[in-house]
């Protein structure tokens, strides 16, 4: 990004900021928590902490950066460097991104950079560039309505977990769009606030089906017939019984007419695939009935995290509080930047999707967009302004 | 809540209780008192419990009577003693979880509302007793207290997943209360040891200890492990790395950590990154020495155990990591197993 970019940029978010201040939400407990910032020079400033809203504010205003932060966790004295903090407990956070969910449209609309020499090209990113052999090659993630909506419903069977089995009430867990490639769900006061990486990995491992045994569903490798029928899991158990149980059932349903006992259609799979393949099919349902989460997000206690009301300055997009998961529409909901004209210069771009307008693909192309549209190019680095 | 009276015979088989150690101490019971009845006894057992626990991890109890259950009694703290004179840190690991073992197998076959109260005398954990009859569980507990304890545990059936859990709870059996409160003894046991502080021990308490501690092993010197003998984690990172490949954050703190557990240097590490033209020294040494504590916290980072690396989907088990449960085991463990094949 060149310095005239960079500039522009950055007086458009200052507009925006300044027209939005106090839509910039403030976390609870925030003199227990550090903020940090990203300047458009790609400097990270961190170690920052504000007694009031206001202060936090004012700095973003006056700095104006490309992205602000604030931690997940809660320390005595946020400011002081990450070993003097002292740790007293973090959110429960989670993490999920259409990057890690390979939709099959991300090689329409992905791209990479060679760090080294500039070369560039649209698709899934290369091992080694092929001009000058460099290995430092940045991907471009475009996320698309597709991949977006893979997303949501990861977040989706997410927010099922964590309310039906942890026990979580709905009204506790905020959902975000990052104003990128997906969702953060964070959780407030919760239970698990002086839970450990340990505790927090197998959250993880729970919410994202890892790890589940044949065992647990009262399978070994000489069941008989009987002890299948007395200790096989039926739709409504609890937990992951009934979550295996009800995924079978739709399985033999979607191939099959009428309606099937799952506990059946389990022992069939059983006799008909003997307990190795058994154990694999199981372990596929689990994973398919998990939700997708990225787990160093989940299990590292001392991460910073997106502030949510804040631009993301990877694409101009706002992270925002989703207040109907199932009706939000992130290209649109968060699209939060003018209209106004702005003259780019665009090197190699898909098509992608604004407000429901559609513009791209570019290549080479010295064109006039609104700053929305604008601002996403410019911010992915696929962009420069005019001149 | 209504407590059971416990009798001397319980808090024999029981002796880490807060009312084992009134009783004790009610009797005015010192290892400095040769002249108290049954200290010649007392002594013998409060020995043999520190060796069973070296040797065979298994311990012979006789509580048959009163005067049995007091000698029992009274070798445990007396035992205690012992294993913490001899300063010696494996020995105290050994007997916590011996000790931990022993009154497992009491309360295997122990009354259930005793269980029930010991389990809530020692975790400290609101437990539930379920009512819907399940042959699966008959008790509950909260998820967060149960991941506090179990999610040290290593066997699979301990993960989360393969457990019971609905509205915030975990659905556990009375097999499973016993195996929570072994871990927690182990751990009780563990830290009253490293918290006691030892007298002036008389001469042949003296020699008792200095017996003991001739039984137990040196610690092991750490074994240079050739790049062929890695465990197939380490493997696949290094692959990668060589091939220039983009190796996820946990390959790659696995990758530093394991080398730097076998006693690589910081250097020998940075050179295993291959010199592409835009290659970042700089970086890389900041963040290797980040990993080996001389940077930043000055905490050096321990190598994470196998169920971290399948969190991270960065595990590539094969038959030859068995049971391991820490990729640091792999290349001692198939060394064992060797020689027991040989030795058949």
């Amino acid at each position: 990004m060149n310095e005239k970019t960079s500039a522009t940029l950055r007086q458009i978010f200052k507009e925006y900021y300044f027209n939005h201040l106090n839509e910039i939400e403030t976390p609870t407990r925030m003199d227990e928590r550090e903020f940090g910032y990203m300047t458009f020079e790609g400097l990270m400033v961190r170690h920052f902490s504000f007694k009031k809203p206001e202060e936090l504010r004012l700095l973003i205003l006056k700095e104006t950066p490309h992205s602000v932060y604030y931690s997940t966790s809660f320390y005595t004295d946020p400011s002081l460097p990450m070993h003097a903090k002292d740790w007293k407990g973090s959110d429960l956070v989670f993490d999920i991104d259409a990057d890690m969910l390979s939709s099959p449209c991300r090689v329409q609309h992905d791209k990479w950079i060679c760090r080294g020499c500039g070369f560039q090209k649209n698709g899934i990113r290369t091992v080694k560039c092929p001009k000058c052999k460099g290995l430092r090659i940045h991907e471009i993630n475009i996320a698309c309505n597709l991949c977006l909506f893979a997303a949501k419903k990861e977040a989706i069977k997410l927010l099922d977990i964590l309310v039906d089995d942890f026990g979580i009430k709905r009204d506790e867990i905020y959902v975000y769009f990052s104003g990128s490639m997906g969702y953060h769900i964070t959780v407030s006061n919760s239970i698990f606030e002086k839970s450990d990486q340990f505790a927090r990995s197998e959250i993880v491992d729970y919410v994202s089906g890892k790890g589940l045994i044949p065992k647990s569903l009262g399978v070994s490798d000489n069941s008989t017939y009987d002890e299948l029928m007395d200790k096989l899991p039926s739709e409504t158990d609890f937990g992951w019984r009934g979550r295996i149980a009800r995924h079978f059932k739709v399985v033999k349903e979607s191939y099959e007419e009428g309606s099937e006992d799952a506990k059946k259609t389990m022992i069939e799979l059983y006799v008909q695939k003997k307990y190795k393949k058994f154990t694999r099919d199981v372990q596929k349902a689990a994973k398919t009935s998990g939700a997708n989460v990225d787990p160093s997000v989940t299990t590292d206690i001392h991460r910073i995290f997106r502030l949510p009301g804040t631009l993301n300055g990877k694409t101009g997009l706002l992270k925002k509080k989703c207040k109907d998961i199932d009706t939000f529409d992130p290209l649109i909901d968060a699209v939060v930047i003018d209209k106004k004209l702005i003259k780019v210069e665009v090197d190699l771009s898909p098509k992608f999707t604004l407000l429901g307008e559609e513009f791209g693909p570019f290549n080479s192309e010295k064109i006039e967009l609104p700053a929305m549209a604008a601002v996403y190019l410019m911010g992915l680095g696929m962009a420069e302004v005019q001149g | 809540m209504v407590s059971l009276e416990l009798g001397v015979e319980d808090l024999a088989k029981y002796s880490f209780l807060k009312e084992a150690g009134e009783y004790v101490k009610k009797l005015g019971w010192s290892l400095n008192d040769v002249s108290q009845p049954n200290f010649e006894q007392v002594i013998k057992r409060a020995k043999n419990r520190v060796i069973q626990a070296i040797v065979t991890e298994k311990q012979s109890v006789d509580i048959d009577n009163k005067a049995s259950a007091e000698i029992e009694l009274f070798s445990f703290p007396s035992a205690m003693m012992l294993v913490k004179a001899t300063n010696l840190e494996h020995l105290i690991s050994r007997f916590s979880l011996s000790e931990a073992k022993r009154v497992e197998r009491f309360l295997e076959n122990e009354r259930e509302d005793l269980v029930i109260q010991i389990f809530r005398n020692v975790l400290k954990i609101d437990l539930t007793q379920v009512t819907v009859k399940s042959n699966l569980f008959n008790f509950k507990i909260p998820v967060v207290e149960y991941l506090k304890h179990a999610s040290r545990f290593h066997e699979v059936e301990w993960k989360l997943i393969n457990r019971i859990v609905n509205q915030g709870f975990v659905y556990l059996n009375t097999g499973d209360l016993i195996r929570l409160i072994r871990q927690e003894i182990d751990d009780i046991i563990r830290k009253r040891l490293k918290d006691q502080s030892v007298p002036k021990l008389p001469e042949n308490l003296e020699k008792i200890v200095q017996e003991i501690s001739l039984l137990s092993p040196p610690p092991t010197k750490p074994k240079i492990i050739l790049p062929e003998k890695y465990p197939p984690c380490v493997t696949v990172a290094l692959g990668m790395l060589e091939k220039g490949e983009n190796i996820p954050h946990y390959g790659r703190f696995l990758l530093t950590t394991y080398l730097m557990n076998i006693g690589k240097s910081v250097d020998e590490i940075i050179s295993l990154y291959p010199r592409s033209p835009d290659f970042n020294e700089r970086m890389t040494r900041y963040q290797v020495e980040h990993i080996a504590g001389l940077k930043g916290g000055r905490v050096a980072y321990d190598c994470p155990s196998c169920r971290t690396m399948i969190t991270h989907t960065f595990c590539f088990k094969t038959e030859e990591c068995g049971d391991i449960i820490h990729p640091l085991q792999f290349g001692l463990k198939r060394v064992s197993l060797k020689k027991k094949v040989s030795k058949k």
